[in-house]
């Protein structure tokens, strides 16, 4: 499946998919809102944290070389003001994959 | 910490040193000191190349404009007061934006203090912070 995807933003969708049918099997939102999710895509496993730092470093202990999937539970993160938009961000996506 | 009002546009600075998978290298980083922002440090395509980051993860986020994007997540060391701790940095897609971007997760152990009329900004960890209230508090006599 994901060896099919051509691009990150197909790949996000794959993981928000991912995502729902975790949320609908154990149901992580209930008592882990505002925590962070990491979603290795191929295998579908996932790790609870409470910061983005803290998922991702339990996900990496148990699969070091996976590029994982991160998100806020029950949630989209919001970037400052003082991000800069990326302009050229669909270039850049499809020449870092 | 070094940290400080940059006189040059009156913003919040922190100074502290990255680094990554390039042997012995460690590079000094001004960031802006922005407690609006999500997770801990967001640094330009131009640091993260320096250090040799490695890319950890992506993330969906929303930003200001309400459009919605993708952050790439690359594997760091920030060294602060000697101490290393490992955290996932943001990449700062636009190549005109130097500036890295520090927000509040990254100084989790240390307690801020912010002097708006001074133009000072003081960190200390938290059992510092606690050790100076209770030893001022012993020392200046109550008032009845």
């Amino acid at each position: 499946m994901v060896e099919n995807t051509q691009n990150i933003e197909q790949l996000t969708e794959l993981a928000l998919k991912i995502y729902t049918e975790i949320q609908n099997k154990d149901n992580i939102e209930q008592n882990n809102q505002g925590k962070y999710i990491a979603i290795d895509v191929e295998s579908k496993r996932y790790f609870i944290g409470d910061t983005r730092d803290e998922a991702l470093q339990k996900a990496k202990a148990e699969l070091p070389n996976v590029v994982f999937f991160v998100k806020r539970i029950g949630g989209v993160d919001r970037v400052s003001r003082n991000y800069p938009y990326p302009a050229y961000s669909k270039l850049v996506h499809a020449r870092i994959l | 910490m070094h940290a400080f009002f940059d006189p040059t546009d009156g913003n919040a600075k922190v100074e502290f040193e990255i680094s990554g998978t390039t042997p012995n290298y460690k590079k000094k980083i001004v960031a802006l000191l922005d407690t609006g922002h999500s997770g801990s440090l967001s640094l330009s395509i131009f640091d993260l190349i320096a250090i040799g980051a490695k890319l950890s993860a992506w993330t969906p986020v929303e930003y200001a404009n309400g459009y919605g994007g993708i952050l790439y997540l690359f594997k760091i060391n920030v060294i602060i007061d000697g101490k290393e701790k490992e955290v996932n940095a943001s990449m700062i897609e636009n190549p005109a934006s130097r500036e890295a971007i520090a927000g509040l997760e990254l100084f989790s152990p240390y307690v801020a203090f912010i002097d708006f009329k001074n133009k000072l900004i003081m960190f200390e960890l938290e059992e510092e912070f606690q050790k100076q209230v209770a030893s001022s508090q012993t020392q200046s006599p109550q008032k009845t």
